[in-house]
């Protein structure tokens, strides 16, 4: 088996990553790369699997993956809402987490 | 850059059913445009690369990716239009075909006009739901395998994957071989029998991919050490904030879970990969009739051998009709797109007769797979029986099956439930509930699930932004509302379909 150290894996065969760039996560810097959704970006960055939380705070996470469950939702420059995993990073793009509807900020036990 | 000039025909989707339809179409005149919300070509199955990534050897890409890529070129040589990064949130009837909303990404609301209508919009993972389906780590086959292929990045550390049909092989062993750590895959359907290969080889003869594929997943999640279990089901995940067990259990072949059976394994990711459902809702939305047919997703859309809708106009095409994989929605295309050029008077019937016929002989030889195959991708109905009364059933409303359980006690009318418990009003429209609450309904009234029918669709079927909105010529500016004024939406600044009160 191969041995991966973190959530990064090799690209397939003939690809490569995109062009490093830097996105800001609840104010923090995050490295990313072109070709990443927001929300691989987010969980290539951290161990936590926890996308936003609902209301209630309930902690959820990626689900579908493709723009159907609408479980990924964040505040990307300003505009809250937006599914991270349909949103494509670029450099200097500002994502807040969100806590129901609105910007919330990530669980600081994360 | 989109069109002010009504179309002959407008393409939603660009998966493997759209590129075929909108190149066919193309090719015998019509003014057609495609589009898709997604930033590049391909759809769900032909993933490709993140927009940014770069291919430094395209003779590299494995053969999904090369046939995905072969095709997508093949419709950007086409005369067709092809619009990315653009959602259809509204589909109307008007004096000459259809008045469609889309929005584009970023930029206001605009409104396409089109004499007809193919939509090719895909499927979507089956949901199921279970205790624990909604803690972060559960992720669904479709949506890990986006991360992994298309942009490289794998979620967790230790995964568990749960699933059936030709995808609970399919998909563990693609994830292996990426480098996941698979403590075990359950695949809910029985082992394959020695007779089956027999039988598949008989019914489709020349047609042993399946075969092939089957053997060679095997063979990797040898290799890689990944036990593969049959007849055994996820029943719940466990964990505090977070995905931190797994627990599996043996079923019958209706899929209901044997008592005392129960296993649970330590993983942190739990990928769901039951078979794929239709995306109904433009279809739904313009008026389309649907039928029930559980092998082919579920509630599917009603056509004929052309991909003709019960709606006049509109053409369907591919998995986003009724699920039967991409070599089915490119045939489906090209004979969509055809019927569609001989409604419209580019072709007459003997012409596209004669263009049909190669489509025709593969879709033959590939339904006649499908069905010797049946018996090992059935769905069981015990897959809706997986929840307890605290499981939450419509996770964009936070409802649970025991609320959704009463509500179905007292009503078999799917619009009553959804009005009683607001499940399905939530952004994602029911797309991850519907099927669960119509089987809850089924099972209360003794009823088989296929005679219950999903709550109507609304538009915009995709939350939009007021931005998008203002000043936009739409088609129907009562439609959209402030999310002040219908509590619920899940996001300020966002406009969500007006709901009807209760019936």
């Amino acid at each position: 088996m191969k041995r991966r150290t973190g959530p990064r894996i090799d690209p397939q065969p003939g690809v490569e990553r995109g062009e490093p760039v830097t996105i800001s996560v609840d104010g923090r810097p995050v490295a990313s790369y072109l070709g990443e959704s927001v929300a691989a970006a987010m969980i290539a960055d951290t161990d936590d699997l926890t996308l936003r939380r609902t209301a209630d705070g309930e902690p959820r996470g990626l689900f579908c993956g493709m723009g159907v469950c609408f479980e990924c939702l964040v505040v990307v420059d300003g505009v809250p809402g937006t599914r991270a995993c349909m949103t494509w990073v670029r450099e200097g793009m500002q994502v807040d987490t969100q806590v129901g509807p609105g910007p919330g900020g990530r669980d600081p036990a994360a | 850059m989109l069109t002010e000039q009504r179309l002959d025909l407008l393409v939603v989707g660009g998966g493997p059913a759209g590129m075929s339809a909108a190149r066919t179409a193309a090719d015998v005149g019509m003014r057609v445009l495609l589009v898709d919300e997604r930033p590049t070509l391909g759809g769900q199955i032909y993933k490709q690369p993140g927009p940014g990534a770069r291919v430094t050897d395209p003779a590299a890409a494995d053969r999904s990716t090369a046939y995905g890529r072969s095709l997508i070129e093949a419709a950007q040589a086409s005369a067709a239009d092809l619009v990315l990064r653009t959602s259809v949130v509204a589909v109307e009837q008007d004096d000459d075909g259809f008045a469609v909303v889309v929005v584009p990404d970023g930029e206001r609301a605009t409104t396409l006009r089109t004499r007809r209508l193919l939509l090719s919009c895909g499927a979507h993972d089956r949901p199921v739901v279970f205790p624990g389906w909604t803690l972060p780590g559960v992720v669904t086959a479709g949506g890990m395998q986006s991360m992994a292929k298309s942009q490289f990045v794998l979620p967790g550390r230790r995964m568990v994957f749960a699933g059936s049909g030709p995808v609970a092989l399919a998909f563990p062993a693609q994830l292996a071989h990426y480098g996941a750590d698979i403590a075990v895959a359950l695949e809910a359907g029985p082992a394959p029998r020695p007779g089956d290969a027999a039988q598949v080889a008989r019914i489709a003869r020349g047609n042993t991919d399946l075969l092939r594929d089957a053997a060679r997943y095997r063979a990797t999640l040898l290799r890689h050490r990944v036990p593969l279990r049959y007849g055994r089901v996820v029943v719940r995940a466990e964990g505090d904030g977070r995905v931190e067990r797994v627990v599996h259990a043996a079923v019958d072949r209706d899929w209901r879970v044997l008592p005392g059976t129960e296993q649970s394994v330590e993983a942190d990711v739990l990928c769901i990969g039951y078979g794929f459902v239709p995306s109904l809702e433009l279809l739904r939305l313009a008026g389309c009739e649907t039928d029930f047919d559980e092998d082919l997703g579920g509630r599917v859309a009603r056509k004929d051998d052309w991909g003709r809708t019960s709606v006049s106009g509109v053409y369907a095409a591919g998995d986003g009709t009724g699920v039967e994989g991409s070599y089915v929605a490119i045939d489906e295309g090209v004979l969509a797109a055809l019927a569609a050029a001989r409604d419209a008077g580019v072709l007459d019937e003997r012409a596209a007769d004669e263009r049909a016929v190669p489509a025709r002989r593969r879709l033959r030889r590939r339904r006649a797979l499908a069905r010797s195959t049946r018996r090992l991708f059935r769905v069981g109905p015990g897959i809706y029986d997986l929840a307890d009364g605290d499981t939450v059933v419509c996770r964009c409303e936070g409802i649970t099956q025991a609320e959704v359980g009463r509500a179905a006690d007292a009503t078999d009318d799917v619009s009553v439930v959804k009005a009683l418990t607001r499940a399905g009003m939530g952004p994602c429209q029911g797309r991850n509930c519907a099927r669960h609450v119509a089987a809850t309904i089924a099972k209360a009234h003794d009823r088989p699930v296929g005679t219950v029918d999903f709550a109507t669709a609304r538009m915009p079927v995709r939350p939009v932004p007021i931005s998008a909105m203002a000043d936009a010529d739409v088609a129907d500016p009562g439609l959209f509302v402030a999310d002040h004024e219908a509590d619920g939406a899940d996001g300020a600044d966002v406009a969500v379909a007006r709901e009807e009160g209760p019936l």
